[in-house]
């Protein structure tokens, strides 16, 4: 299959996320109901455009999308943009959340685009279908925090919103209760998944290399980000943290899942290098 | 018991692992290199070595017993789930004398039965299993979804602990062995790298690691896997197992794991003094990438004099043989079975150009028992991120609130519910549902008298 198709794709996904950020703008400042409407068309035909352009580079290059910067972001921006979608075909309300996930998803796919995105080849240790398990799982995990934080965003707008002019917009949420259990879920989906990927990984390094931890900087990164999930996870489920106090605990951990996944790789020397290699 | 409390308490096991992230971070920032005064005092302190650091240790044996003390409490808990039974009087006399909330049934010709089978359909949309009893209707599901916390808890127990003990028992590290040869697997074959756990007793395997071939590109269904050894294992005079082995592909023997780290290309020669009987063996291994010359050094024991004999591989088999006895250097290219003098009278012969294969063993029981603990783990985790256990009990009570009552009169309905913290908005939702039940049944009695 010719890069041609993946190039046209990806910048038609990435021109749609850029309108349907804008459009959510104006649809949250304006309370136009109408411009939402047009920014959840416009995220599904973005998130379209963004299947085909990574499905036309895996049956180009032969590989799914899990080595180097380029393919790394692009999948992760994939999920979030996903796991958005499909919570509000469930939960309408929530939608008007995209103000927050698709500038965030805009923002990844176009810096996956500054860097190089020459195909790398699967070669000795990367040989594995551990590898597949581990880049699934990971995914799944980014996508059900980046709906967490959405959900969080959510609650902390609905509840800033209480007799503001924006209450009739507000309204259309899910209630604040249904807002903080979702959020609950979602971070239990996304701690859950993180688990597998971890012990996916773990079980990969010692296939691969005859240990299952070696405190590489991402294997410590993401104990990292997975052990503040489980910090938000305590608060909630035993010491019954509720509203703000849990939302802002939710949204602060995205940017450290985040830096686990794209940025640990850049900072610090790592073994695991080579899946985001510029 | 002030220990119990203090180790089950859940502020602390927030508090621990705020320490863990805060732990991690620091150590990951320190080996990415970080210096200053911070980087050579968390040095200092061995925070970089989490296996061996006593720091760690101490706030894992804290955090493994923290986890066990949660566990316990956990397991108490779905203990006594198990043992409440679903009705009991207590439960009635509590319904009447202080529900959570009350549904007001404002059709007064609605008897029991319509509020109760309006109230069955409710708890059942919500996946319950109801019973109904002559006084009170209960519903619930997932009664041991709290199971999955413990197991969860008890399965980071088990992690913990396996982890330690195998780091305590294990030994890992490197050896080298030629091409068409074998090695005992004792201390002595580990001379490159080598590292046991405090409680390793010295229990080697015992069996012999050996190299049948080296394939510098192995191709496995069409892709290549780079440099693989067929390494065989053997216990005496008889071959245990026999097996390429490359990355993704370890040998596994039990315990016992055998990757390839490495692929290196050997020199294999003997140094023979005319009329002597006594041949010197030489094996040199060759960085093929930078063809940097291998040396060794005789001494010439006419003059004393030290002789510096250099060899690099030239490929096809073939090396070049550089004799420096400091009047100046004399340069050889020899093949197999050649022969090059180095001193009058001693002569080095090219016996073999081979591979050597850089085994990294490990011998570690603890893995399976790790990978079952994330199995276990991943199920308890689940459940209790995602089962909701619900209890609800509900009973008709007549406006007097004098009882449960089988008669027409105008009704209310007591409900007394129990959920779990992952699901907040269960109270709301069946308040809302049952309200709305209600009504419409009333709604379509009003319809059926009309």
């Amino acid at each position: 299959m010719s890069p041609f198709v993946e190039l046209v794709a990806v910048w038609v996904a990435i021109v749609a996320y850029a309108a349907s950020s804008i459009a959510f703008t104006v649809g949250t400042i304006f309370g136009k109901k109408n411009a939402e409407d047009v920014a959840v068309k416009l995220a599904w035909v973005g998130l379209g455009a963004h299947l085909v352009s990574i499905a036309s580079r895996w049956v180009r290059i032969g590989h799914g999308p899990y080595l180097g910067f380029y393919e790394v972001s692009s999948l992760l921006a994939f999920m979030a943009v996903g796991g958005f979608l499909l919570v509000v075909r469930r939960y309408p309300g929530v939608r008007i959340a995209g103000v927050a996930i698709m500038p965030v998803a805009f923002l990844i796919l176009g810096a996956s685009l500054l860097v190089n995105n020459e195909a790398q080849t699967v070669t000795g240790s990367l040989a594995s279908f551990w590898l597949v398990i581990h880049v699934i799982f990971a995914n799944l995990a980014f996508g059900a925090y980046a709906v967490s934080f959405v959900l969080a965003v959510a609650f902390l707008m609905k509840d800033a919103g209480e007799g503001h002019r924006w209450q009739t917009l507000l309204d259309r949420f899910p209630q604040q209760d249904e807002l903080d259990a979702l959020t609950i879920r979602f971070v239990g989906a996304g701690f859950v998944f993180q688990g597998i990927m971890i012990a996916s990984g773990s079980i990969w390094a010692n296939e691969a290399w005859g240990r299952y931890w070696g405190w590489d900087a991402v294997e410590t990164w993401s104990l990292i980000a997975w052990a503040i999930y489980a910090v938000y996870l305590h608060l909630t489920l035993t010491l019954g943290w509720r509203g703000r106090k849990a939302a802002w605990v939710a949204i602060l951990a995205l940017p450290v899942s985040v830096f686990s996944l794209l940025g640990v790789p850049i900072a610090y020397d790592s073994i695991h290098g080579a899946y985001l290699k510029l | 018991m002030r220990l119990m409390r203090f180790l089950r308490s859940r502020r602390l096991a927030v508090l621990l692992l705020v320490g863990l992230t805060v732990y991690a971070w620091v150590g990951s920032w320190v080996t990415s290199g970080a210096g200053g005064p911070a980087g050579t005092l968390v040095k200092g302190l061995g925070l970089e070595h989490p296996f061996s650091a006593p720091i760690f240790l101490a706030a894992i044996a804290l955090v493994t017993l923290s986890t066990a003390a949660c566990a316990w409490d956990r397991t108490l808990a779905v203990l006594c789930a198990a043992r409440t039974p679903t009705v009991a009087d207590k439960t009635l006399d509590r319904l009447v004398a202080s529900p959570q909330f009350v549904v007001t049934v404002q059709d007064a010709s609605l008897d029991r039965a319509g509020i109760v089978a309006a109230a069955e359909a409710v708890l059942r949309s919500f996946r319950m299993k109801v019973r109904v009893t002559d006084s009170v209707v209960t519903g619930s599901a997932w009664p041991f979804g709290i199971a999955g916390s413990a197991l969860f808890h008890w399965s980071l127990v088990g992690l913990f602990v396996f982890a330690g003990l195998g780091q305590l028992t294990r030994y890992e590290g490197y050896v080298n062995v030629i091409q068409g040869r074998s090695i005992l697997d004792s201390a002595a074959a580990y001379t490159t790298e080598f590292t046991a756990g405090r409680l390793f007793g010295g229990g080697f395997s015992g069996l012999e690691l050996g190299v049948a071939a080296v394939d510098l590109d192995l191709q496995v269904e069409g892709s290549s896997r780079g440099a693989a050894t067929l390494v065989t294992l053997s216990s005496g005079e008889r071959e245990i197992k026999r097996q390429w082995v490359y990355p993704n592909s370890p040998l596994r023997y039990g315990s016992m794991l055998v990757h390839n780290a490495d692929t290196i290309p050997v020199f294999l020669g003997s140094i023979r003094t005319d009329g002597s009987t006594d041949n010197r063996n030489v094996t040199l291994e060759f960085d093929l990438a930078a063809r940097s010359p291998q040396k060794f050094e005789v001494v010439n024991d006419a003059t004393g004099a030290n002789v510096t004999v250099a060899i690099v591989p030239l490929g096809g088999e073939r090396v070049e043989v550089t004799v420096d006895d400091g009047t100046g250097p004399r340069i050889s290219n020899a093949g197999i079975d050649d022969s090059v003098e180095i001193l009058p009278g001693q002569h080095l012969s090219i016996d073999e150009l081979t591979y050597a294969a850089q085994l990294h063993v490990v011998d570690d029981w603890s893995v399976p028992w790790l990978y079952a603990m994330f199995a276990l783990g991943t199920l308890g985790v689940s459940a209790a991120v995602f089962v909701s256990t619900r209890r609800v009990s509900l009973a008709t009570v007549v406006d007097a609130g004098e009882g449960p009552e089988h008669t027409s009169d105008r009704m209310r309905l007591h409900v007394r519910y129990s959920f779990r913290r992952n699901d907040p908005a269960f109270p709301r939702l069946l308040e809302e549902a049952l309200t709305q039940a209600v009504a419409e049944s009333s709604a379509a009695k009003r319809e059926d008298r009309a």
